[in-house]
This record gives C-alpha cells, structure tokens and sequence, in this order.
C-alpha cells in the first residue's frame, strides 16, 4: 500500500516536474521571440527611414537638376545664337553694306545672348515697327554692326539689378526712315572708369559720319533717371544720293 | 396631379366655349331668311391679292413707307458724305434731291408715282414741318443766350456785319435778275428781300458740329465763331420773321400791324412765359427725371407759341426757336429736353424735310446754260458776301488773318437753315421753281465748300486751332491705350493696363481713350461731358496711384479714330471691352442681324468686299468687330464677368499661337504680383522647349507665382479661383464652337488678338 502512495508521490512529482520543465522552455522560447520581434520593429523603422532618406535626397537632386537643365538649356541657347552672331561678324559684316534686314535679325540675336544675364522678369521690351511696304527693308543700305554698339552700351550701363530697371528697344522704319532707339534705366551710381573701353560711342559716331553724312542723326537724351540714344538714318535720300553717285 | 390641372382647365374652357360659339353660329345661321350672299366673282386668292394693294395704298400705308425709304436712303448717303469727310446733313439733303423729280423721278417715273404721288406729298409736308418745329425748338434750347451776354462784343459785331453785307448783296443781286426771274405780281421789295435775308442764313447745327469734329470748340476760334453763329441766328431769324411779315402783308407799311404785333408776341414770351417756365423747372430741377405733367407744360407752350406766331404771320418756325430759346437756363433741365425731342426730330423728320425739298426741288428746270451762269453768280454772290464780309470784319477788329478766314469760311455754312428760309419763301410764292432750285444747289455748294476751305487755309497758314497739347513723342516708351465707351467700363480697363505697365510712367505710358460721335452730342452739353470724362479717369489714375494720360475726341467715324490713333502713336496694346452684338446666339438674330448692319454700312461694305464672312457668327457688336478687323496692333477684348481684382490668372494653352500670350504673363508677374497657372492642354509645350525653359527659369527667380497644370477635365471648382482668364481669340472662338461647358463658370477673361 505504501508504495502505491510512494509511487503516486513519485508520478506527481515526475509530472510536476516535467510541466516546470515545459513551462521554463516556454518561457525561454517567450523571452526569444520578443526579442526576435523587437529586433526585427527596429528593423523596420531603420529600413522606413533608410526608405524616405533615399527619396529625400533624390528630390533635391531634382531641383538643383532643374536648375542645372535650365542653365544648360540657355548655355545651349545662347551658344546656338552666338553661332548665328558669328556667321553674321565672319562672313556678312565684310561686306560694306548689308540689307536692314540682316542688321536688324542679328541684332534681335544679340539680345537674346544678352538676356542670359537678365533675371527672366527684367523689363525688357524689345519692339519692332517695319512697315508693310517698306522696300528698303531689303537693300543693302546699311553699313553693319551699326547696331551693336547702341545695344551693347545698353546693357552694360543698365542697372539690371535694380527693382525699376528697364531697357527699350525700339527698331523702327517707315517712309525709308530708319529709327533705333534704345534707352535704359541709368544705374544710380556713376560709371567706373575703367581702363579699357570709351572708345566705342565715339567710333561708331565716325563711322556714322564717314558712311551716311548728313543724313543721320545720333541724339542722346538724359534725365537722372533715364538714358536714351536715338539712331536716325534717312534711307531713303542715302540711297537716292548712292545712286547719282554712281 | 396639379401639374395637369391648369392645362386641363386651359383645355376644358377652350374646347366648351368653341362648342358653344360652334353651336351659336349653326342655329344663328338658321335665322337667316332673305340673305344675299355678298360674294365677288373673284377667287379668293385675287380677293386677297385685291385687298392686299388697297391696303398698300392707303395713306398710312404709303406714308409709313415713304418714311422708311426716306430715314434708309437719307442715313446711306449721310453715311457716304461723312466718309469722303462732310457733315452728313449734306448727303442727306442730296438725298432728298436724289429722290425727287431730279433724279429718281426722271430716270424711274414709274417708282416715284408709286412712291411719292402726287397727293401724298400734304401728308409728307405736314409731319416734316412737324418735324421742323420740334427741331427749330432744339434749335433754340441749344443756344446758350448767356454767352452772348457775356462774350465779345467782337463777335456780335462780326455777326451783324456778315449778316448785312450779305444781305446788301443779295438785294443787290435781286435787282440785276428782277425781271426775268421774279414771280409774276411779287413786288421787288419782297423779292429783294428774300434773296437778300437767305443770302446772310448760317447754319448753326452744322457749323458747330464742323467745329466739334475738327477740335476747334476749345479754342479761342472755335468760341468766337460759336458765339458769332449763335448771334448771327437769332438776328436772321428776327428778320426773317419782319421779311415774312412784309411779305404777307403786301407792303411795308401794312406790315407795320404785324410786327407789332409779333412785338407782343415776344414781349409776352419773354415777361409771362419765361418766369412761368422757369418757374416750373426750379420745382421740378432736383429729380433727373420729368413728370409727365411738367413735358405736356412745356410741349404744349412750345405747340401754342408756334400757333400763335402763325397766325400772326410770322411762321410757326419762329414760335418753335423763340419757345426753346426762353427754356430755362438750367443746363441739367436743358439738356435732358434736348436729349427727349432731338432723337426723334432729326433722325425720323428731318429727313422728311430734307426729301420734301428735294422733291420741289425740279434741278431739271434750270435747262440752260444761261440758267446755270445766273447759279454760279448766286453762289459766288452768297460767297463773297458771306466769306469775304465776315473775314474782313474778323480781321478788322484785330484778328489774324488765318482765322479770320476760318471764321469767315465756317459762317459761309448754310446748310440746311437755309432750306428752312427756302421753302417759306417758295411757299409764299416768292420764289419760282427755277430760282428755288438755284437756291437749293447754292445752300448745298457753300455748305459743301466749307470743309475744303477750312483745309485749304490749314494747308496754308498752318494748323488750325491752338497748337495741340501733345506732351511729347515718346518714341521706345511701352504704351497701352485703352479705349472705353462707358464710364462703368473704364476701371476694370485700367487695372489691365496698369498690369502690363507696372507703376513706373519712365518706361511705359497708358492713355486712355474716349470718343464720341459727333451726331449724339449737341454744342450744348460737349463741354461739360468732356469734363466729365476726364474727371472720371483722373480719379481712377488717382485711386490706383498711376499716371494716364486721356485723349478725348467728338469724332465722325469713331472706329477710324481708334484705330488711326493707335497707329499713328506707337502703341503696343489696345484694350477694349467686349460690346455684344444685340441678336447674339438666336436663331432670329442670325438673319435679323444682317439688317442692323444696314445702318451700319461699314460693317455691310467689309461683307461685300469679302472681309468678313456675309453670315458669320458674331459674338461681338459691329464697332467691336470693326476695331478687331482693321487694328494691326495687339488687342485685348475683355469680357467683364465681375472683374475686381487681378491676383490669379489662368492661362489656357491649346495651340502654337497660344505661346504668344507667355509675355503678357511675364509682365503680369512682374508688375502685379500676378500668380499664373499655365493649363497645358494639348502637350503643345512639350514641343516648344524654349518657352518650357522660360517659364521654368520664371519659377526659379519668382517661386510660387508660375506653374504648370495639365488637367485634362477642367472642373468648375478649378476655374472658380480664378481672377481671369488670359486667352489668344483664336482659341477662344474654338471653346466657343465646341461649347466647352467650363466656359460658363469661366472668370473675365481677356481675348489677345496679337499679329
């Protein structure tokens, strides 16, 4: 009898402690899994961050992309009009006169170059009135490069920065009169003399006088705030006097 | 079930009292016993035909039809004088002649016995001389007795000088051809003294809207030669009334009790009738409008004094002028009678007048050369006497010598007074046909000359006038002109224009432009609306801190001005608002719009030449369509839904054209602040890198006021925020074809039509 209770005794304790046993294994394999998962959130939220990081970066990239095209863009531009000023200054300016049509479109180009340094808002109105029945449009009449030196002095005395800042251009021919006028807001500050230059306005004067005589006219008009050179040259009696020269 | 009810009870009262009526006739017709049938032989088509021609002509029927001729033809050839540059009254006094035996009755007799026979003309002459009551009347109210009171006694002495030198001369002329012209039993007397009285007419109406059109009415000239013709109006009709008188009474001295009489008339006029008048008005003067009541008061005294005056023996003309000369002086009350009764007098009766002359008026009866020497001597006569006496008079009292010959150039006009003196004196048999008919051609040739004249002696001297106030070419500035017809119309106008230029007036310069045609303004008010204009635009330069300058023009041919304005200045935009065609989008309006375009026979000439498609659509009234056809600048239609503020403009881009709209955003942005949203409908900017590239470079140095959008549904929401709609007329007219829902929730928008 006794050894029935002993073996009872023993079975208990036997089963108790193989559920000790489970339930320590259960536990140890708890603890594990926790872990496990804990290890694998940080996973996660590591790899989200690493995620957006990546998509950050890239969205930065985008704009200063943006900015980079854009520049490449108007270097391209504005090489693709230098070529077209080159062939201009090469070739046609040997000739002594060209139509005002070339003078004019070359110009127009100059601008464009021009404009690189404009911030894209800049008050530039460049305006060209050629009448419909105009003739001489398309006459060598004009001595080449007359043009540049107007434009060039325009940009270069203009105060392109300033708020109010503005350049005019303003080709026009009617009745075999040529105009060109250009005016531009003066820079509040007195021009630096530099070392090189000041020759241009003078020349182009010479030029001017040597080709047409009297029939044009170089006018310069200024106010405090703005500065405007106006161009005429009568066509039409320089060319009736080019022919009875002839 | 209510939804029927009406319907059923519309239905159920129709169908029983037609029943009944059904009923009534069926048992009615059985009453009758002895009836005859009254049935013509004729069918019933030749019934109709029959009753349709009686119908045709009856008086009513004949007159309502002469007026419809006459007001066509008289507003066609009134049309073609102002475009070779005279005053319309010319072409429709030709107009009248070209309808009468001289023209019209020569070569289609057959048209003018249908058209004008014989015993329709009491009726036609009666309305016109109604016609020419009320017009004398307007007559009298436009001219203001305080500048006579006030101005130059230069100008009343001119006045009288080159009304008796005239005068003297025609009495003169009349003793030269007496004998074989004058009337058999017309003593010399009254015949010496209708010549002479209608040799000194000049006529005010014309002279002061040639003023109007050339610009002279703010001169120094234009004020003298004003005040001179109104002078030179009351005097002559004071004497033509004494004439009349002589005349009626057969001799001087019988006519003594007329005059006297006619004394009283005035006396009575201007003591009783005047303060009555006045009095009147100052009770009535607060309110804009007039009572019922207070318009019978005064058409009435205008009806009575020009009864009493006629059978006096004066004429009824004269009572008409003498009642609107003694209205009272208040200008509001003036201008507001003036605006009722001349509409109506001078674009309805005064043709009436105009043909009833011409239809007198028998050119054919001067046959012979001879005829035709004794014309010319009239006009030369009229001329000199008129021309040369009041430019030595002019100059006499220590004018210069060009505008003594402008003034005596202008008084030589005597148009269609003239006339007026005319028929009386034919109707009081002073006159035969052949003398009549030189008189006409001698008003129409000095009325006629004016105009060359006045040019010649511009030609000459110089310009006419003070030396226009043009503030200097400003050659290479960005101009914007903005051309508006209402004062409503000319802010939304400005706050465009002042987006494009910007503050700064260094660089850029908006004018803006007002016009008026020359027939809707009378001498009285030009000035004050003029004021009135360029108050209204100084005070919106002044609101939006911004420097406009105004032009302002009584102008002839409105469309020709806007657009030989905008070329002649260097302008680089036009703005405008969008005037509706009346009879847009119905079915009606698409054939009855052909006939509105007869009065507007620009519109009819472009059609025939080919310019504009003879049925097309138009969404836009004739003077807008006209500017749109002949302006070679850029011009902008805005179609005003509410406009008030420019902050966010939607720029819709469906073709290459559309690219061209990119500067105007620029300038927007810069100038106002102006967020953009570029709807890039059909890829087309893809194609285009350079404008790509631009705007990209736009958002770069002015983030957040540029975009791109390519919504391919426009949804009601999204257009909704919007300012305005920035849009090429091109485009526009394709969303109009294709009825793009959208449109109608679409904001203002501007439509470029740029070259």
């Amino acid at each position: 009898m006794e050894y029935l209770y002993l073996f009872i005794i023993f079975l208990l304790l036997v089963i108790v402690g193989i559920l000790l046993y489970f339930l320590l294994q259960y536990n140890k394999q708890r603890v594990a899994f926790e872990k496990e998962k804990d290890l694998f959130d940080t996973k996660i939220k590591y790899l989200q961050l690493e995620n957006l990081e990546s998509r950050l970066d890239p969205h930065l990239f985008k704009n200063i992309l943006n900015s980079i095209q854009s520049h490449a863009y108007q270097t391209y531009y504005a090489l693709d009009k230098m070529a077209g000023v080159l062939d201009y200054i090469l070739y046609d300016s040997q000739r002594k006169l060209v139509t005002l049509k070339e003078e004019h479109e070359f110009a127009l180009r100059l601008i464009d170059i021009n404009k690189i340094k404009l911030n894209p808002l800049f008050r530039l109105d460049v305006r060209s009135n050629i009448g419909e029945v105009e003739a001489l449009y398309a006459e060598d009449l004009v001595a080449p490069l007359i043009c540049v030196e107007l434009i060039e002095n325009a940009f270069k005395h203009a105060d392109l920065t300033g708020n109010d800042a503005f350049i005019t251009i303003l080709f026009k021919l009617k009745n075999g009169q040529f105009d060109l006028v250009v005016s531009n807001k003066k820079s509040s500050k007195g021009s630096l003399r530099k070392e090189r230059g000041g020759y241009g306005l003078s020349a182009l004067r010479e030029r001017l006088h040597l080709i047409y005589g009297p029939y044009y006219k170089l006018e310069k008009s200024e106010d405090e705030q703005v500065h405007s050179m106006h161009l005429k040259i009568n066509l039409y009696d320089f060319k009736a006097k080019m022919y009875t020269l002839r | 079930m209510s939804k029927y009810r009406n319907s059923l009870l519309y239905v159920s009262i129709i169908g029983g009292c037609t029943a009944l009526i059904y009923w009534v006739v069926t048992q009615g017709s059985k009453l009758e016993v002895n009836t005859k049938a009254v049935v013509s032989e004729n069918t019933a088509w030749e019934n109709f035909l029959q009753t349709l021609i009686h119908n045709l002509e009856s008086p009513l029927a004949l007159l309502l039809a002469q007026i419809v001729t006459i007001v066509l033809v008289a507003r066609v050839f009134g049309w073609i004088c102002k475009k070779i540059g005279q005053p319309s009254v010319i072409g429709e006094i030709i107009a009248g002649i070209a309808l009468g035996p001289s023209l019209v009755g020569t070569y289609f007799p057959e048209f003018s016995a249908v058209m004008f026979p014989t015993q329709s003309l009491g009726n036609l002459s009666f309305l016109s001389q109604i016609g020419l009551i009320l017009f004398m009347f307007v007559i009298g109210m436009e001219l203001d007795l305080k500048i006579l009171k006030n101005k130059a006694h230069d100008a009343v002495l001119i006045s009288h000088a080159s009304i008796v030198i005239p005068f003297a001369l025609g009495m003169a002329l009349a003793y030269y051809i007496f004998e074989s012209f004058a009337p058999d039993g017309v003593d010399f007397l009254s015949f010496g003294l209708f010549l002479g009285i209608s040799m000194s007419i000049t006529a005010f109406p014309v002279l002061a809207r040639i003023v109007q059109e050339r610009g002279l009415q703010k001169t120094r000239i234009g004020t003298i030669v004003i005040t001179c013709a109104a002078a030179d109006d009351i005097t002559a009709w004071c004497l033509l009334a004494g004439v009349i008188a002589i005349v009626q009474a057969g001799s001087f001295v019988s006519s003594l009790y007329i005059i006297a009489l006619a004394f009283i008339y005035v006396i009575v006029m201007l003591k009783l009738v005047r303060p009555f008048l006045a009095r009147i008005a100052k009770y009535q003067g607060n309110s804009k409008l007039l009572s019922k009541g207070t318009v019978a008061i005064f058409l009435l005294t205008l009806i009575i004094s020009a009864y009493c005056t006629e059978v006096i023996g004066i004429h009824a003309l004269f009572g008409a002028f003498m009642t609107g000369a003694i209205m009272p002086d208040n200008m509001k009350f003036r201008t507001i009678f003036i605006e009722k009764v001349e509409d109506v007098a001078v674009v309805l009766f005064l043709p009436l007048f105009f043909v009833y002359t011409g239809l007198r008026t028998e050119i054919g009866l001067l046959n012979e050369p001879y005829l035709w020497k004794i014309t010319g001597l009239i006009i030369l006569v009229a001329t000199v006497g008129k021309f040369v006496g009041s430019a030595i008079t002019a100059k006499f009292v220590g004018i210069n010598w060009r505008d003594s010959l402008t003034i005596g150039a202008l008084m030589n006009t005597r148009g269609l007074m003239e006339l007026i003196v005319l028929n009386i004196g034919f109707d009081l048999g002073v006159m035969t046909g052949e003398v009549f008919a030189m008189m006409v051609i001698m008003a129409l040739a000095t009325t006629f000359m004016t105009g060359p004249l006045l040019d010649l002696i511009a030609k000459i001297f110089g310009p006419l006038g003070d030396e226009p106030q043009h503030k200097g070419v400003v050659i290479g500035k960005y101009q914007v002109f903005l051309f508006f017809e209402h004062k409503l119309s000319l802010a939304p106008l400005m706050k465009l224009a002042n987006a494009f230029t910007g503050k700064s007036s260094v660089d850029t310069r908006i004018t803006a432009m007002h016009m008026i045609d020359s027939q809707e303004l009378n001498s009285f008010n030009t000035q004050d609306y003029e004021e009135e204009i360029f108050e209204a635009v100084q005070e919106q330069a002044t609101e939006m801190d911004q420097e406009v300058q105004t032009y302002y023009k009584v102008s002839n041919d409105i469309e020709s001005d806007v657009v030989g304005m905008v070329h002649q200045e260097t302008c680089d935009l036009l703005l405008i608002e969008m005037g509706y065609s009346i009879y847009r989008g119905s079915v009606l309006g698409n054939i009855l719009g052909f006939t509105t375009r007869i009065i507007n026979p620009d519109v009819l000439l472009n059609k025939v030449t080919g310019r504009e498609k003879l049925f097309e659509n138009s969404w836009f009234n004739a003077r807008t369509q006209q500017i749109m056809n002949r302006t070679k600048v850029p011009l902008g239609i805005l179609i005003n839904k509410d406009f008030q503020k420019l902050e966010h403009v939607f720029l819709p881009i469906f073709s290459k054209g559309d690219l061209k709209l990119l500067p105007y955003a620029q300038k927007m942005i810069r100038n106002n602040d102006v967020q953009v949203s570029i709807l890039d409908a059909t890829g087309e900017l893809e194609n285009h890198t350079e404008f790509k590239e631009h705007i990209r470079l736009i958002e770069q140095y002015k983030p957040n006021h540029i975009r791109i959008v390519s919504n391919k549904v426009v949804s009601k929401e999204f257009i909704e925020e919007f300012d305005l709609m920035l849009i090429t007329l091109d485009s526009w007219k394709k969303l109009i074809e294709t009825r793009s829902i959208w449109l109608n929730h679409a904001p203002s928008m501007l439509l470029m039509q740029s070259l």
